[in-house]
């Protein structure tokens, strides 16, 4: 065990995503797989995180991804990454593999590795009550894996504060492979910023935009699931399995946001200075799910329980949500898998010989409930469903692998034939593997001013959802944004992601400088954005070997046009596809036939030694 | 006189209070020496706001005192929560 100061890697990679990314690209070799002990595991916090800044409150999980062989990142919120913080660490970084179950305690300059066998098996639950109890502090933040991460399901996920999960790319299972089970901080130290006066005046007209904003405000009230009815009408809801993109209005409104908050809601609930709290806390009281009491749930529950399964009983989907968090299942990616199985289960081609006489109807939450636990402990046909649905196909064949949806191997939750454009691109194209918090936005809806697209995107209009046109260079700057926003451990419900009149790269250049001294402006600030997204593409191509033709959305979505609603007979086209993804090449100074990165692309961005190493490995573009 | 009057249930949890309150005292950010302390109960899903008032005496030996933001406009706990779970009052307690 040992420190060393992050001076050498900030501000080229400022902090938190960036500094966690090349630190995983400069230390892990192309021939390690991701559960070899020479892998590593990085928490990475932010620059931001610890002080007055809104949303400062998240932390950037990082290894290579047992889900797709390339880069796996997780974010998430919580208190844990200002803890650290308070202790002392911007980043951990785990390598090789603990002889025993281990956890490890930091109590500020004293930090050791603990047994941890006593709390292997248990979940995730279980391991915050116990670790809490022996360290006789109720206030240590926690970071743990379930029996999910221990069972190296791919689909495992990081949990803090009972709810929160650094979710998608397996990390949980990583986490596991090391024979880590939980990370417990106490940090008592202060964090001082270079220029307080100057920092806090940014603090302060930061706050009062988030106080004010229309978006902010919406999310504050509603949390993140707020208009099913819209995300229905829009064609954001794959129904049982991306069947169809239309659920039966009925389902909905079932499941109306009001009944949550009405029968279910307990309270608001946010994190180390979230001027939002767009989390909120649940308890059931009766029923078959009576006594559940978590935080969450999310929007994601809608795409993934009520759309995918039909599941319209709002206490499963809180029991469900709550399931997925005690055993450190990353919901998303688990009920991918389930969602395929179910599928599978429909058209005869797994049958109740394969799933223990459980039968996967359409709406049945217990099935769901059961192959969650499945999945978590590996019984069964949850062992198969703990690889993915990419590999589950791969394994049983039979023609199932045309339907099972994922991006790069990983599960993906979005929709895309009429979701948006610049959803789906920035959704297919993200360097995790699928997923919406790299490049995707829903700007592309919105209704913004002409000038205020010129300032922000550098476009003259946003010409609606269903358009090509200027899309990719709406993913392009999201792209730049989330590397900043993860670097500096900022949420983006507090940027313009979640509406044009939120924190933009300018703002957040200025809290930076006056935090660190270290001056940038917002344009050098999306340069280091740029920088960061191409270590990670660079890792994929080294790693996995993705090319152009792993930057195709799931075939679904091309071939088959939604069945029903207002989008009937809409689906994403070869052409308009093609075309968005030359421009985004384009924009990136990318290689249209390969989609590998250019040696001018990364030489301008400071660096060589990677265009060099993909020189080595033959992962250059080829000019005439 | 100014005094402070605090809503448990309306309360996040987020500490912005706190942090505001060590950089009212030291212009640094650290809510264990912040004047208040918000304290969460994951598993009830219950947050207690306890103000300078309301702090056991260890506590308060590790703590900087409140002085309800004297020389700001207004006290800094207030100003930074936005669910209004901490207000201030002016008149007699």
């Amino acid at each position: 065990m040992w420190t060393e100061p992050t001076r050498k890697y900030s501000p080229k990679f400022l902090g938190g995503r960036g500094i966690d990314n090349w630190i995983l690209y400069s230390e892990v070799r192309p021939s390690v797989t991701p559960f070899e002990p020479a892998n590593r595991l990085i928490f990475g916090t932010g620059v931001l995180v610890g002080t007055l800044a809104p949303g400062a409150s998240r932390h950037t999980v990082d290894a290579k991804s047992p889900m797709t062989g390339g880069i796996g990142s997780a974010n998430s919120c919580g208190h844990f990454s200002a803890e650290l913080k308070f202790a002392g660490y911007d980043h951990i970084v785990f390598q090789g593999r603990s002889r025993r179950p281990a956890y490890l305690w930091i109590d500020d300059s004293r930090v050791n590795l603990m047994d941890g066998s006593h709390i292997w098996g248990k979940t995730t639950y279980e391991t915050d009550d116990i670790v809490k109890e022996e360290l006789g502090d109720d206030e240590i933040q926690i970071a743990c894996i379930g029996p999910a991460g221990e069972n190296l399901v791919r689909s495992a996920c990081v949990m803090t504060n009972r709810a929160r999960a650094a979710g998608r790319c397996g990390l949980g299972a990583v986490m596991g492979s090391k024979n880590l089970k939980a990370v417990a901080v106490r940090g008592s130290g202060s964090i001082e910023v270079a220029y307080p006066e100057r920092f806090m005046e940014g603090v302060n007209k930061a706050w009062e935009r988030l106080r004010i904003s229309e978006a902010a405000t919406i999310r504050r009230k509603w949390g993140t699931y707020r208009t099913p009815d819209l995300y229905n009408e829009r064609g954001h809801l794959g129904a049982r399995y991306f069947q169809d993109d239309y659920v039966s209005p009925r389902i909905i409104q079932n499941v109306d946001p009001v009944i949550f908050k009405r029968d279910y809601e307990v309270r608001r609930l946010g994190y180390s200075c979230c001027p939002i709290g767009c989390s909120h806390f649940y308890r059931v009281t009766d029923g078959p799910y009576g006594g559940v009491a978590c935080e969450g749930f999310e929007v994601n529950d809608l795409l993934n329980f009520i759309a995918r399964f039909e599941i319209d009983y709002p206490p499963a989907i809180i029991g469900l949500h709550s399931l997925c968090s005690e055993y450190g299942l990353d919901q998303d990616n688990a009920s991918g898998a389930i969602g395929w199985a179910f599928e599978c289960y429909q058209r005869g081609i797994i049958t109740d010989a394969d799933t223990d006489g459980l039968r996967l109807d359409w709406g049945d939450h217990r099935a769901v409930a059961e192959l969650l636990r499945k999945v978590a402990y590996r019984e069964g046909l949850g062992g198969l469903l703990a690889e993915g649905a990419k590999r589950a196909a791969e394994a049983i064949g039979r023609g199932s692998d045309k339907f099972a949806i994922h991006v790069k191997g990983q599960d993906s939750i979005e929709s895309m034939r009429g979701s948006g454009r610049a959803w789906a691109l920035g959704c297919v194209v993200s360097t995790r593997g699928g997923t919406h918090t790299r490049g995707a936005n829903l700007v592309e809806g919105m209704r913004v001013p002409s000038d205020v697209c010129q300032r922000i995107w550098g476009i003259s209009k946003l010409d609606g959802p269903l358009s090509y046109e200027n899309k990719a260079r709406l993913v392009v700057y999201y792209e730049r944004l989330q590397a900043i926003l993860d670097s500096l451990g900022v949420c983006m419900f507090c940027s313009n992601w979640a509406g044009p009149d939120l924190l933009d790269h300018d703002d957040l250049a200025e809290l930076y400088s006056a935090a660190t001294g270290t001056k940038i402006n917002g344009e050098e600030l999306m340069v280091v954005g740029e920088r960061i997204h191409n270590i990670e593409k660079a890792f994929n191509v080294l790693h996995a070997g993705f090319t152009r033709s792993d930057d195709q959305p799931p075939k679904r979505f091309m071939e088959e046009p939604i069945g029903s609603g207002p989008l009937k007979g809409e689906k994403l086209t070869k052409e308009g596809w093609d075309k968005m993804l030359d421009e985004y090449y384009e924009l990136h100074d990318w290689d249209k036939a390969t989609g590998w990165q250019s040696r001018t692309c990364l030489e301008d961005l400071d660096l060589k030694s990677v265009a060099d190493d993909l020189g080595k490995a033959g992962r250059l573009p080829q000019y005439k | 006189m100014i005094y402070l009057s605090v809503y448990d249930e309306k309360c996040t949890g987020c500490r912005a209070c706190e942090f505001a309150c060590s950089y009212h005292h030291r212009k640094v950010f650290n809510p264990r020496l912040a004047s208040l302390h918000i304290r969460r109960n994951e598993k009830q899903g219950a947050i207690s706001i306890l103000p300078w008032a309301k702090l056991t005496k260890k506590e308060k030996e590790k703590r900087l005192p409140c002085d309800r933001c004297l020389g700001e406009p207004e006290p800094l706990c207030v100003k930074y929560c936005l669910p209004g779970a901490i207000v201030k009052k002016v008149g007699e307690l």
